[in-house]
């Protein structure tokens, strides 16, 4: 049981929504530079209106879509592999992914494509990776090994990071480092058309639908495969589903964003160190909680701007503030998925 | 601190709705005001005299000196939209791949002029100068600047020759050691000033080499153009080149030779002129 019992688990909720609405005004009215809300929203600043409605409210959405997906599936992969190191990234899909993105922006019939070549490279990348990974951790029985999974999805990380960094060493610099920023993870870049955050939106709504489903049947995994069978829970049909619906999310969130990493470890954490480990709960928490902090993240690089003079990738933000929360949860005797 | 928390944020967002306040008449410069996303064209701005309406820079934009003092709006990649819109441009130059996408959806909702140059080699240069000052009303002083560069340009002609020419290996960086190769910008210029770069490679403009490969190509002159510090000479003398053990390294001093502006032709000359002087007394190959 988490510190929010059981009968406050509604306010928690409202406290969740409460904190995702304000970080996302905080995005729309705060950024590298000063902007005339009213004006904006009235049309007498036509300036600040585009800033408002064609650069700040799509990078806040993609954000919280980012965040909520990263998070959730990190949530998901940590109980299936019964592993609370366990990231979005642990199974290969980020490798896949970022081999996709990164080999789009050098190949000279996709680069031609832009920022969308990249994205559908990605996320063709990141499944075919889980496909792979999936395929070589199956027993004879087809059921799925965890520490196999976990192994084969490094080892493939580690093979693809080798495949990168070849490609940047042997690319012009301007090239290496656009590859760079976009690998250390951007909500900044060009996907940000309505069409792109629909169709993330689609997939990440798809995938947590699934997951949340999922959640009586993760619940009776947590006792163990037994177990869960004694209540009618199939493990392997479960496992599988959690894993597939798991990848749609992070192959979805690297394809428009590059690799952000520690949102999907330490939210799920922070979640259940929280509420406990209900996934009834923990999914749509873990999915609130990302959103409103890639949100704030987010605002937080865009804040930095005027001392900075950029804005530094999101990604390195939030491993800089994520490692050492994650630290001072694991002090704190933190929990178990 | 949870009570208080919506408090805090009306306070935060209150402050932070007040918008930037409108351009009084001694922020506008006579002109244009522009941004400029590109080194090379800041230069060119600052040459033409219009320095005062370049109201946006990237934070590469530090030559002439007086560029530092312009407001930043980012880097050439990261390009921050809102600073670029803040800085209220009349006209914005860069290269066509940055103004391609979002920023250029943005610049053309807004109604402001883009200017799309492109720098990558000594002959971009002239008809950059032409565009920029036909885009900022200064035609007359463009074709000044274009003219005066041409004629450096074509000075360099042969400037540095021999017979049998000499060998140059010019580098751009140290660790790793990149090299300037025959396709690449300052490739062009060691060609034109007749001397033969060791570095052949046609399709890696700048390749990374190894030390060995240093070593094989025995130049005659090195031209250390890397901008991280640390000590060339030293480094290949130890490895044994004899360019660097007799004191035939020239480090690049002039930054304006690293990449294409008006200031390159200039730039080379005075290259040229060192690789002549620290080669004089090297004995002609048979």
């Amino acid at each position: 049981m988490g510190l929010v019992s059981r009968h406050r688990i509604p306010a928690f909720f409202a406290a969740l929504a409460v904190l995702l609405v304000a970080s996302v005004l905080s995005s729309l009215a705060l950024g590298a530079t000063p902007l005339d809300l009213l004006g904006a929203l009235t049309g007498d600043a036509a300036s600040d209106r585009l800033v408002l409605l064609r650069e700040r409210l799509p990078r806040t959405l993609l954000a919280a879509i980012v965040g909520a997906s990263l998070s959730t599936s990190g949530l998901v992969f940590q109980a299936v592999l019964s592993n609370p190191l366990a990231d979005p990234y642990v199974i290969g899909v980020a490798g896949g992914a970022a081999l996709g993105g990164s080999l789009a922006l050098v190949l000279p019939g996709i680069a031609l494509l832009g920022h969308a070549g990249v994205s559908a490279a990605a996320f063709l990348g990141g499944l075919g990776a889980v496909a792979l990974t999936w395929r070589l951790s199956r027993d004879r029985r087809g059921r799925m090994r965890t520490y196999e999974v976990l192994l084969v999805g490094v080892v493939f990380n580690t093979i693809a990071s080798a495949a990168i960094m070849f490609l940047k060493s042997v690319v012009r610099a301007e090239k290496a480092q656009e590859m760079l920023l976009w690998l250390m993870g951007t909500l900044s870049s060009d996907v940000r058309s309505p069409g792109a955050i629909l169709g993330t939106l689609a997939v990440a709504l798809f995938a947590m639908g699934l997951l949340f489903a999922s959640a009586p049947a993760l619940n009776a995994l947590a006792m163990g495969e037994e177990d869960a069978a004694a209540v009618g829970v199939d493990p392997a049909r479960t496992t599988r589903r959690v894993f597939l619906a798991g990848s749609l999310l992070v192959a979805a969130a690297v394809s428009v964003a590059g690799m952000i990493g520690f949102v999907g470890l330490i939210v799920p954490h922070a979640v259940r160190a929280l509420v406990g480990s209900d996934h009834r709960v923990t999914i749509p928490g873990s999915a609130l909680l990302g959103a409103a902090f890639l949100v704030l993240a987010d605002l937080l690089t865009r804040l930095m701007f005027p001392v900075f003079e950029t804005e530094a990738p999101v990604g390195v933000l939030t491993a800089l503030i994520g490692g050492p929360a994650f630290i001072w949860l694991l002090k704190r005797g933190g929990d178990r998925p | 601190m949870t009570r208080s928390l919506p408090l805090l944020l009306a306070l935060g967002l209150a402050s932070a709705c007040k918008g930037s306040p409108p351009l009084s008449p001694t922020d506008r410069p006579e002109g244009p005001r522009v941004v400029s996303l590109q080194p090379n064209a800041t230069e060119i701005l600052f040459a033409l005299g219009a320095g005062p309406n370049v109201v946006g820079a990237t934070r590469y934009c530090n030559h002439p000196d007086e560029a530092r003092a312009v407001p930043r709006v980012g880097g050439i990649l990261d390009v921050s939209l809102e600073a670029v819109l803040a800085a209220r441009p009349d006209i914005v130059v860069g290269s066509p791949s940055v103004l391609r996408g979002h920023l250029g959806d943005l610049l053309d909702a807004s109604g402001i002029r883009q200017v799309p140059v492109v720098f990558e080699t000594a002959d971009d240069v002239e008809p950059g100068i032409r565009a920029i000052g036909t885009a900022i009303g200064r035609g007359e002083a463009a074709e000044a600047l274009a003219a005066s560069y041409r004629t450096d340009l074509a000075t360099l002609a042969g400037r540095a020759h021999r017979d049998p020419p000499l060998t140059v290996l010019l580098v751009v960086g140290r660790n790793p050691l990149v090299v300037a190769a025959r396709s690449s910008y300052l490739g062009d210029l060691l060609a034109r000033m007749g001397v033969a770069n060791v570095a052949s490679s046609d399709t890696m403009p700048y390749p990374t080499w190894s030390l060995e490969q240093a070593i094989r190509s025995a130049p005659d002159v090195i031209v250390d153009g890397a901008v991280e510090a640390g000590d060339l000479a030293a480094l290949l003398a130890d490895a044994g080149l004899s360019a660097a053990r007799d004191g035939r390294v020239i480090r690049v001093r002039d930054e304006a030779l690293l990449r294409p502006g008006p200031g390159t032709g200039r730039a080379a000359l005075d290259l040229a002129d060192e690789i002549r002087r620290v080669a004089a007394d090297l004995p002609t190959r048979p």
